[in-house]
């Protein structure tokens, strides 16, 4: 690869990083502003059983 | 049980113990770990001042500067959204089980136990794998008898020995001093990468930047051949994803953190984010200080022949060393107790030998004591019952090259066991056993299923590269270890291990072994 191109490449790859970190950081944030604890589901051994069906 | 109405109103502490009720478990460890603690110990384990250092030489000569430059923001990209889909699962089921549990509840016991056994094993060969080369580099620095870095010798095991028993001890009397000595340990890497940094930007020769994306260099031979420049570039990926490692710790020590289901994410996302512009800012910086790229790739330990060449005449080598041979230690200290923590919960549910021995928690310390001793030790055996072996068959190989070939399945066992839960949390999600309401307050709502689908392709694809040419060697150990854990579960497990066990039948009957166990502990500690 020419320098200039390998240049390229590795900038849009650290700026990729960053926006993945950025955004999921982001989303996450979000997620635990709207969260209710009233409003969740523990996955216990009720899911568990459903989904033990084609389990080992 | 509280109903929701009551949820909203508990205090902080009544939370944390009611999500683990809700999975039918006791607070038996001290809560005592904020948030900033659970993130020390997985950017500890991590460890870019162990991993990016001891990597470097590999790295370097696989592919060049490209495997820095290149590299290791692309390697960064795929951590990331496995740590966030890991985190998602901490967040939704917050148990120092973790992946073992997590797979356990989602697929059922046998995938549960797999699960277990390889985060089990990987974590211990860590732990050999750190300690015994922070051991390599201490004994020179000690100026104990010492004939070359590649030998096995007598004062390395003792200070590797010593190693072992100091993070033990420590270990063992308390999640209070080891919470402190890792928030210590995550300032140390920070100030350590700025010194190193610094040194080497103010004080040292500089390549342009466009040489840390140098894509034509490498010195990597398969047998006779030179592989091609696209496959030596991958070979150098796993500079980067061996670095990534144990960053699970943060979901081992959920039971000991206070408002775990937000603050273990955080921890287990920010330690790779974090690591990863560190990581990032100590590799560019020494690979642009490289003056004569052949003669550094071509040095025993690249990485001290940087500094060496560009501060001769000066101790400043030997300071890198001492900062780097101290983050190993802090590393090897996290490393005990991510793993003790798995060890007490996987016995916790009767998934070990001797289980109710490794499950029980040290009333003094509230510390599972029999764990940590049983993490030491077994990291202990392995160079130890290596070199027995080489005693009696001394022509079956080289100690360094195939005690590198068994500490090398610490990363294939790590990932598969990151792999499991992601993958069986997809499947629970297409049977509808795992909708919105599942995903704790972390979550990354409607991206996670595609993050998670890209995150399981990665560990494949790495746990194939893991095992191609030139390191087939660990390839086949692993294969080995995978076909006996999977006979041993055939034979001895199946049918009999249950999983996860709660230990009392309401949340009535587990507050009581909670009253118990801290009237105890209040006893013991009184003089």
């Amino acid at each position: 690869m020419s320098a200039i191109l390998s240049v390229t490449v590795g900038a849009a790859l650290i700026a990729t990083a960053t926006g993945v970190a950025g955004a999921v950081i982001y989303r996450a944030a979000r997620s635990i502003e709207s969260f209710r604890h009233d409003d969740h589901e523990a996955f216990t051994s009720k899911n568990h059983s459903a989904s033990n069906g084609g389990g080992k | 049980m509280t109903d929701g109405s009551e949820l909203q109103a508990l205090t902080q502490e009544e939370a944390d113990k009611h999500a683990l009720h809700h999975f039918g478990y006791a607070q038996q460890l001290l809560r005592d770990m904020g948030g900033f603690s659970n993130f020390a110990i997985s950017f500890s384990v991590i460890s870019i001042l162990t991993g990016a250092v001891t990597l470097y030489g590999i790295g370097l000569n696989a592919a060049g500067p490209a495997v820095m430059g290149i590299g290791w923001p692309f390697v960064t990209i795929f951590v990331l959204l496995v740590s966030a889909s890991i985190a998602e699962l901490a967040s939704a089921i917050p148990t120092s089980g973790a992946l073992y549990h997590w797979s356990a509840l989602l697929g059922g016991a046998g995938w549960g136990w797999i699960t277990g056994w390889l985060n089990l094993i990987g974590l211990v060969a860590t732990i050999s794998a750190i300690d015994y080369g922070c051991a390599g580099f201490l004994a020179p620095l000690l100026h104990m008898p010492f004939v070359a870095p590649a030998e096995v010798t007598r004062s390395t095991m003792q200070v590797f020995t010593c190693l072992l028993l100091s993070q033990a001890v420590l270990n063992h009397v308390g999640i209070r001093v080891v919470s402190k000595l890792n928030d210590l340990s995550a300032w140390y890497h920070i100030i350590g990468v700025v010194i190193i940094v610094g040194a080497l930007a103010f004080f040292a020769h500089h390549q342009p930047i466009a040489f840390l994306y140098t894509s034509h260099f490498s010195t990597l031979k398969l047998g006779n051949t030179s592989p091609s420049y696209g496959y030596a570039f991958m070979s150098g990926l796993l500079l980067a994803q061996w670095t990534y490692t144990g960053y699970d710790a943060s979901a081992h020590t959920i039971e000991e953190t206070k408002d775990a289901r937000v603050r273990a994410p955080w921890g287990i996302f920010l330690s790779v984010a974090i690591s990863g512009l560190a990581g990032y800012l100590l590799i560019s910086a020494v690979t642009l200080a490289i003056k004569d790229l052949p003669a550094i790739a071509g040095a025993d330990n690249p990485f001290r022949a940087v500094f060496e060449a560009a501060f001769p005449h000066s101790n400043f080598p030997v300071v890198v060393m001492w900062i780097v041979t101290l983050a190993q230690w802090f590393c090897g200290l996290a490393c005990v107790t991510s793993t003790s923590r798995m060890m007490f919960a996987l016995s916790r549910d009767k998934g070990m030998p001797f289980s109710s021995t490794w499950a029980t928690v040290s009333k003094k310390y509230r510390t599972p004591a029999s764990a940590v001793w049983l993490s030491a030790g077994l990291a202990f055996l392995l160079p130890a019952a290596l070199l027995l072996f080489l005693h009696f068959q001394p022509h079956a190989g080289d100690f360094t090259t195939l005690y590198g070939a068994i500490t090398g399945i610490s990363t294939i066992g790590l990932y598969l066991s990151y792999g499991f839960p992601i993958l069986l949390k997809l499947r629970a999600e297409q049977r509808g056993t795992w909708n919105a309401k599942t995903y704790g307050p972390w979550s990354m709502g409607s991206w996670s299923r595609p993050m998670n689908a890209i995150a399981v392709v990665w560990i494949a694809f790495i746990t194939v590269l893991f095992v191609l040419p030139p390191n087939e060697l660990t390839g086949k150990v692993f294969a080995i270890v995978f076909v006996l854990l999977l006979a041993y579960y055939a034979v001895a497990v199946r049918g009999k291990f249950k999983g996860p066990v709660p230990q009392a039948r309401s949340e009535q009957d587990l507050l009581r072994m909670e009253q118990e166990f801290e009237n105890l502990s209040g006893a013991t500690q009184e003089p």
